[in-house]
């Protein structure tokens, strides 16, 4: 899609490759394209490594660090950070709480919580959901009790993603009882290793531990915890997920996926002396793939450019949580289909390049069901469409 | 996608202008009483700049872009338009430019005053005898064939050797067989038989031939994607228009969820054939290669998602999305009509995987 890149985006895209190709160490490359959910210290070496160059934070603003990227350059970056295997990023300080941080907290916070982002030593995790708050948001039961000094936080949290070894939590909880239940909520900064805090694995279906419930049994928050004003959390909370909605489409990751499974079809016997890719049927699946993944890739495309020349993204944007979700899915249930009887063993005979793919893929398509669940599941998703798009 | 604020504005002016020259002239009425019309019509077209648009300057044209000219198909789509304006917007600038210049120009003259007008006739089993010059054997189906004064005939289209790219004054000759399709438009198939051809009506033969005749197939598969389009979006409009009118169980259709969820699925679909088409306009002017890979993409994903989501337009309507006066059965059949036309989606569902997957592994 060369065609949509001017000269100076595609010189750029070079520039990044090259740096990538120097800086990115192998073993981490190895490790992103083996492992599902990565140990802390693998994201934090490679965010240190962009940090130096100024790249960490790259959808920031240039006060706060960014490097003034326009929304295609980032998309570029992000499109050669996948090819080549880089580690993902983490998702909770980069891309939602930094930006919280800059638009509604205070300076002192700006100045004591963003570097660490920046630099990737400081981890967060996200306290949204709870037991009783997953896609209806506003039933948020947490509460956060002023006191002398600070406030007093109770309740439980679901879903904390790496909440096992982030250092910091940016916690929604309800401040006060006697309002509309989306008006009475607000943002706080937790400490993970605050007195009265405790963890519960989850265990998801893919065997692996990325997940947990977090209890809050008086977690006490000083005054310069809260984010922004009392009562304005819901308010913050929306403004974020409606910000980094192409983010949501993991175009890139999806794109990498593609191609690496594509790579093993091809290295695969098939029958009759054919590589598997060739059998006709497996061919068709894969192209079919690679159709709506290329109109994913136009279609985020496009919204960026407009965000580039300076215009709002219109209605189109709040597609790309949808299509890029289903996408992701269709690429790991194609995955099964090539692994066949492979893909449902749990310990694996033998180094055959089947037995040494198999588990990674098995592991990713069973997690990937998470993705039209989470960040609003696909469900709120249509219904925002007809309502705010479509007027029905 | 990228472009300069002064050309967004010339786009805009177009398409409105498109636009309100289609609602006025053309909208959609049960009657069909637009068809009484059309010789005017395709003056007043020619007189907004239509089939000038794609012609390069040196043959006089206004050498528009593919955005512009996709943006004329789309909006003649939006009314169910059945006069063939895509051999004549898309395709016939196309072999023009491909053309001596002394031949050219005062055809292309013509085909911007909406003098003459072109038919696309894509191959069926069309054969040229290079010793003889004559011509054996059955195009494909040709839209506006009858009507058109002019005939680009594709021959040899699956052979690099056997492949020319004719231009024959449509000619009673040949024998024609005309038929309606089902979303109203007109079309031919056109029987050589032992046809003898001046030599000079060879635009193209051999390798430039080959690959001329896959440039106006992926054009013809681009532009008509674009009518589908134009088409679809409409249906969506009209079909959302009408669920909130339309009450049942003392409510609005449209406030089901169950409504609502699948009208949100065919937002999303033809969001993505919009993405598409950008690429598709980008591409008419890309390398052979990304000019195959977004037609083909385009029409596999108009055979799927797009036919799927017109479906769902006609299920959410109820019984009145069967009949006949209703439009949205026309747009799905307009849908199902480009979906046949200039290769099924099998066949560029195959296509694409050859241009995707190389059958030999890369070194």
């Amino acid at each position: 899609m060369d065609a949509f890149f001017t000269a100076d985006e595609i010189a750029f895209r070079d520039e990044v490759r090259a740096f990538i190709r120097e800086n990115l160490p192998t073993d981490l490359a190895q490790k992103t394209r083996d492992g599902i959910h990565l140990a802390r210290e693998d994201m934090a070496r490679w965010n240190t490594i962009l940090d130096k160059r100024g790249w960490a934070v790259h959808h920031w603003p240039t006060e706060y660090g960014g490097p003034g990227w326009t929304p295609i350059q980032r998309f570029i970056f992000e499109a050669e950070c996948a090819s080549a295997d880089a580690p993902p990023l983490s998702v909770f300080g980069l891309y939602l709480v930094g930006p919280t941080i800059y638009t509604f907290g205070s300076s002192e916070q700006r100045a004591r919580y963003l570097p660490g982002i920046r630099s990737g030593e400081a981890f967060w995790c996200q306290g949204y959901s709870e037991p009783d708050a997953g896609s209806d948001l506003a039933a948020v039961r947490t509460t956060a009790r002023k006191v002398e000094g600070g406030w007093i936080i109770d309740g439980s949290k679901a879903w904390t993603s790496e909440g096992h070894f982030a250092d910091l939590m940016i916690c929604l909880a309800r401040t006060n009882p006697n309002v509309k239940p989306q008006t009475g909520l607000s943002l706080f900064i937790v400490d993970m290793k605050a007195k009265g805090i405790s963890l519960q694995p989850v265990i998801t279906i893919d065997s692996g531990h990325s997940v947990n419930t977090t209890f809050m049994d008086s977690v006490f928050v000083p005054d310069d915890g809260l984010i922004g004003g009392v009562d304005k959390g819901w308010t913050y909370a929306k403004f974020l997920l409606s910000h980094e909605r192409t983010n949501n489409a993991q175009v890139h990751r999806s794109r990498r996926e593609f191609t690496r499974l594509k790579d093993l079809a091809a290295a695969l016997p098939g029958s009759g002396g054919r590589r598997l890719i060739d059998e006709p049927a497996m061919c068709r699946r894969f192209t079919l793939v690679e159709a709506n993944l290329v109109s994913l890739e136009v279609t985020v495309l496009r919204i960026l450019a407009d965000q580039t020349e300076g215009r709002e993204p219109g209605p189109e944007a709040s597609i790309v949580k949808i299509i890029g979700s289903e996408l992701q899915q269709r690429i790991t249930e194609l995955a099964m289909e090539v692994l066949g009887e492979e893909g449902v063993k749990v310990e694996h005979e033998g180094d055959s390049l089947l037995a040494q793919e198999a588990q990674g893929w098995t592991k990713r398509h069973l997690f990937r069901r998470v993705v039209t669940i989470y960040a609003g599941s696909n469900e709120i998703q249509k219904t925002i469409i007809a309502r705010s798009v479509l007027g029905m | 996608m990228r472009r300069s604020e002064q050309t967004r504005a010339e786009d805009t002016l177009l398409r409105d202008t498109s636009r309100r020259f289609l609602e006025d002239t053309y909208a959609w009425d049960e009657g069909r009483s637009r068809r009484a019309d059309r010789a005017d019509h395709w003056r007043f077209a020619a007189e907004l700049g239509w089939f000038a648009l794609g012609l390069p300057e040196r043959l006089g044209g206004l050498e528009g872009d593919g955005n512009q000219l996709l943006s004329i198909l789309e909006e003649a789509g939006r009314v169910l338009h059945d006069a063939p304006l895509l051999a004549n917007v898309l395709l016939a600038p196309k072999a023009l430019s491909a053309m001596n210049e002394a031949v050219a120009i005062p055809l292309a003259e013509k085909l911007a005053a909406g003098e003459i007008r072109f038919a696309y006739v894509p191959d069926g089993s069309v054969h040229l005898s290079r010793s003889t010059m004559r011509l054996e054997g059955r195009s494909g189906v040709a839209l506006g064939a009858a009507e058109a004064t002019h005939w680009l005939v594709a021959v040899g289209s699956r052979s690099v050797d056997g492949a020319s790219l004719l231009l024959l004054p449509a000619n009673d000759a040949v024998r024609r067989t005309d038929f309606r399709l089902i979303d109203g438009r007109s079309a031919s198939t056109l029987h050589f038989e032992d046809l003898a051809i001046p030599d000079d009506a060879a635009l193209a033969r051999g390798e430039t031939a080959f690959r001329l005749l896959e440039d106006l197939n992926d054009r013809a598969v681009i532009g008509g994607c674009a009518e589908a389009f134009g088409a679809l979006e409409g249906g969506l409009g009209l079909t959302v228009d009408y669920l909130k009118q339309r009450t049942q169980f003392g409510a609005p259709l449209s406030s089901f969820q169950a409504v609502q969820h699948k009208m949100a699925e065919s937002f999303c679909e033809i969001e993505q054939m919009r993405s598409l088409l950008l690429w598709g306009a980008v591409a008419l002017d890309a390398s052979p290669d990304e000019r195959a890979q977004a037609a083909s993409a385009l029409k596999v994903f108009l055979g799927r998602e797009g036919l799927t989501a017109a479906s769902r337009c006609i299920q959410v309507s109820g019984g009145i999305g069967l009949t006949e006066d209703y439009r949205i059965g026309h747009v799905y059949k307009r849908l199902q009509t480009v979906a046949a036309l200039f290769g099924s989606t099998e066949a560029h569902i195959a296509r694409l995987g050859d241009l995707f997957i190389p059958s030999t592994p890369p070194a």
